[in-house]
């Protein structure tokens, strides 16, 4: 047996299902899907629903009638995925002295030191299933991709079992990989896996056994650190800030095609701003693109970006640059499925304080009820009504 | 596409704001009647009554959850419409009110032992549910308080 864990990973099994299945008893046990983007495509699906052949990101009108009748279908409701995730993440700091929010469902958590981390991995496990009610799994290792190695084995060995225990927690150690498949190596993207599978590497231990200088030559180096990963050095320690990113993006695939996307341009306008403004940043240029349905033949794709003449932090101005790009793309008679915009090349604001909500008197008349006022308060005001999408004239450019 | 075979997805009234205080300056009258008390100039900070705090326990493991129950817990103190605080986090023990999941749907009940079966009472004139011994309850949270709108 090799030395003792130092990495954690802690993740949600079907996450979304899950969520849906705390609030939904008649879900239980039952083939179960989640849909995406404007209630389109499948993007969870529980292990019945996996047994029906049904695939992530299917788009549902695509499932035969007689597989779609015995499924149940959710739309997603994201603001109920995030208020579990947060209450996961507040208990794992209450056990770990590390956390890693590495996504909605994943928690990378820092078990070095720890007397027994498997004892208390389990406590972690019974706490979410207890007090959130989503079942877990947890990989331990000497480094993240071990952890997630053993998360992914710990999936496998203990499936569809909620009262899973012990079978729940899987140490990984370079000596216990050999039945992960190699397209499950996190980091093996799958055109990897398939070029590493002509060359008979199967699993997480046949790649770590290659010779190192040939992985980094023929596959680069960041293979490379996963090999030396699987082998047991660490080439990462967690990342507690949230890098850096470069842009935000908003998009909704419709369940059916559109012809006038402004409404919903407008709310991702809005959202994106919002988002935005709590990250204290301000736009410096903005990005729309617009795709027709490929599955009707009409796979087109347009997208205008424009540099604002200054960043700005108003959602009126991002408004008005986002329905000038869309309008100049759009055309009469033609239909899309999906619209997207984003906000790049943002600056960090002069030093603003964060806006406090204005007490209901202190509101211009026109902001009354409008969530933009309401913008310093992250998690309690959500539930209010946000801005009205501004409305759009029918006409259009006919060029 | 929202078929009609999609239903709503269940409400939450809204999540908790874990990290929110409204701390408010306590009373010392005790909703007495009367003179406000001369002491109250005495104040110090730490005379705030944040209700967050004193509602909720485990942030992490608490929901909020509105009554839906007619007239069935009112024996019990629990009105329909009430806004129920159930903590996850506690393990169920006899004279608890609980949020159970029977007959494929959540209802509030207070839990009791008789004999070796668990009976799930409700007011005077709802039959008190006797669980069988073969069926596994399951429990979905306790209650641990519940706030009553007068007005």
């Amino acid at each position: 047996m090799s030395e003792t864990p130092t990495f954690g990973l802690i993740d949600g099994n079907t996450f979304y299902v899950s969520c849906e299945r705390v609030f939904d008893p008649s879900l239980r046990d039952k083939p179960t899907v989640v849909l995406g983007n404007g209630d389109g495509c499948c993007i969870a699906l529980s292990p019945e629903a996996k047994a029906l052949g049904l695939k992530i990101g299917t788009p549902i009108f695509q499932v035969p009638d007689a597989i779609r009748q015995q499924v149940c279908v959710r739309s997603a409701n994201f603001a109920l995925y995030g208020d579990l995730s947060a209450r996961i993440v507040t208990i794992l700091r209450d056990l770990f002295p590390r956390v890693e929010v590495y996504s909605i469902d994943e928690n990378f958590v820092d078990v070095k030191g720890l007397k027994d981390p498997v004892a208390i991995a389990l406590e972690a496990r019974e706490r979410i299933l207890q007090w959130v009610g989503i079942p877990c799994c947890v990989g331990l290792g000497v480094t993240r991709t071990l952890a997630k190695a053993g998360n992914k084995l710990a999936k496998n060995q203990s499936k569809r079992a909620v009262k899973a225990g012990r079978l729940a927690v899987f140490h990984a150690t370079p000596e216990n990989i050999d039945q992960l498949p190699i397209e499950d190596v996190w980091g093996v993207g799958h055109r990897y896996a398939a070029r590493l599978a002509t060359e008979g590497v199967c699993n997480a231990a046949d790649l770590a056994s290659l010779p190192v200088e040939g992985v980094r030559a023929r596959y680069g180096v960041t293979l490379a650190r996963t090999q030396q990963e699987l082998r047991g050095i660490p080439c990462g320690d967690l990342e507690l800030e949230e890098p850096d990113r470069q842009q935000i993006v908003v998009s909704r695939m419709f369940g059916r095609d559109v012809s006038d996307p402004m409404d919903a341009l407008a709310t991702f306008a809005t959202v994106a701003c919002e988002k935005m403004r709590m990250k204290g940043l301000a736009a410096g240029a903005l990005w729309v693109w617009l795709d027709g349905n490929p599955h009707n033949g009409n796979g087109f794709h347009v997208s205008r970006a424009i540099p604002l003449p200054l960043p700005t932090r108003d959602t009126g101005e991002v408004l008005r640059a986002v329905r000038f790009l869309a309008t100049s793309m759009m055309r009469r008679g033609v239909q899309f499925k999906r619209v997207a915009m984003a906000i790049t090349d943002w600056c960090m604001a002069w030093p603003v304080p964060r806006p406090t909500p204005l007490p209901p008197w202190a509101m211009p008349p026109s902001l009354r009820g409008c969530s933009m006022c309401l913008a310093g308060a992250p998690g309690v005001f959500w539930t209010l009504a946000r801005a009205a999408p501004i409305p759009c004239s029918a006409a259009w450019p006919t060029h | 596409m929202r078929a009609h075979h999609i239903p709503d997805p269940p409400t939450l009234i809204g999540p908790i704001g874990i990290f929110s205080a409204h701390p408010l300056p306590m009373l010392a009258m005790r909703g007495a009647c009367g003179f406000p008390s001369p002491a109250e100039d005495f104040f110090r900070e730490d005379d705030r009554l944040d209700l967050n705090e004193k509602l909720i326990a485990n942030p992490p493991a608490t929901f909020l959850v509105q009554a839906d129950c007619g007239g069935s817990m009112v024996d019990y103190g629990i009105h329909d419409g009430d806004l129920l605080i159930v903590d996850r986090s506690i393990n169920v023990r006899p004279g608890h009110t609980v949020i159970v999941l029977w007959e494929g749907g959540f209802t509030v009940k207070k839990l009791y032992r008789r004999g070796n079966r668990i009976v799930l009472a409700a007011s005077e004139g709802y039959a008190p549910i006797v669980v069988p011994e073969d069926v596994e309850l399951d429990v979905w949270g306790v209650v641990r308080s519940n706030v009553h709108f007068h007005v």
